[in-house]
């Protein structure tokens, strides 16, 4: 599936939300939260934004935003933010997130620390991203 | 690009990171590290919201904009773009019909 398709998403929230360490890893977060990968001239012109609120211990609401400035209006409580590069390695299990973040390779709007003390729960993401095939633009698929 | 092409300072520079990266990596697999991290992280965060806050009292008190003035106005011009984009979606549908 092509990364950052309504279909890709929904199979990555599909996977995520049938994890049992789920309502742990989100009690306690900010409600919503949206990642943009950064436009780049030649790998992903038009760039793109997703969104996702949880409540109840699962994700509840997610969508492909149409376009990057429906952030601003969204507010979510966190906004990650970076290039496809950077975005590939860290779903790939090249990069780890935490340092990404702090090294700013990573952009992350709202509260760190909260994300900091999840970073154990990185497996949920990693297993769900495993069962979903991610094909990257310039990829062939296979 | 080889070693021998990169000044000096952009080799410290790489090893610092390979080596801080390193450390990270080691606080993060414990979860006292990591307990200490957040924390680190969260303080900064919220030193640098003080900053802000002082800041745009003084921009304010000379009559300046803030950069909250400025994200007030980004999010006014993301609500009327988006407007704009579906009202434009409305009158297609119209048009076709």
């Amino acid at each position: 599936m092509l990364f950052a398709s309504p279909e890709w998403l929904e199979a990555v929230v599909r996977e995520v939300n049938g994890h049992a360490d789920l309502p742990r890893a989100l009690a306690g977060l900010g409600p919503d939260l949206a990642a943009v990968v950064e436009r780049d001239a030649t790998a992903f012109p038009r760039g793109a934004a997703a969104w996702g609120r949880h409540e109840g211990g699962r994700i509840v609401c997610w969508r492909i935003l149409e376009a990057e400035y429906d952030v601003l209006e969204l507010e979510p409580a966190y906004v990650v933010r970076a290039p496809l590069a950077v975005w590939r390695d860290l779903l790939r299990g090249r990069a780890d997130p935490i340092q990404a973040a702090l090294s700013g390779r990573l952009k992350v709007k709202g509260d760190l620390d909260g994300l900091v003390r999840r970073a154990g729960y990185r497996y949920i993401v990693d297993e769900a991203l495993r069962r979903v095939t991610t094909v990257f633009p310039g990829e062939v698929s296979g | 690009m080889s070693d021998r092409r990169k000044g000096i300072s952009e080799i410290l520079l790489e090893q610092g990171v390979r080596v801080a990266s390193r450390a990270a990596r080691v606080v993060l697999e414990d979860p006292r590290g990591q307990e200490a991290l957040a924390a680190a992280v969260g303080a900064a965060q919220k030193g640098r919201r003080q900053l802000e806050e002082v800041q745009g009292k003084v921009l304010h008190a000379a009559g300046l904009p803030t950069k909250g003035d400025y994200d007030d106005v980004a999010k006014s011009m993301a609500r009327l773009k988006r407007k704009l984009r579906d009202l434009a979606k409305k009158v297609d549908e119209d048009r076709k019909r």
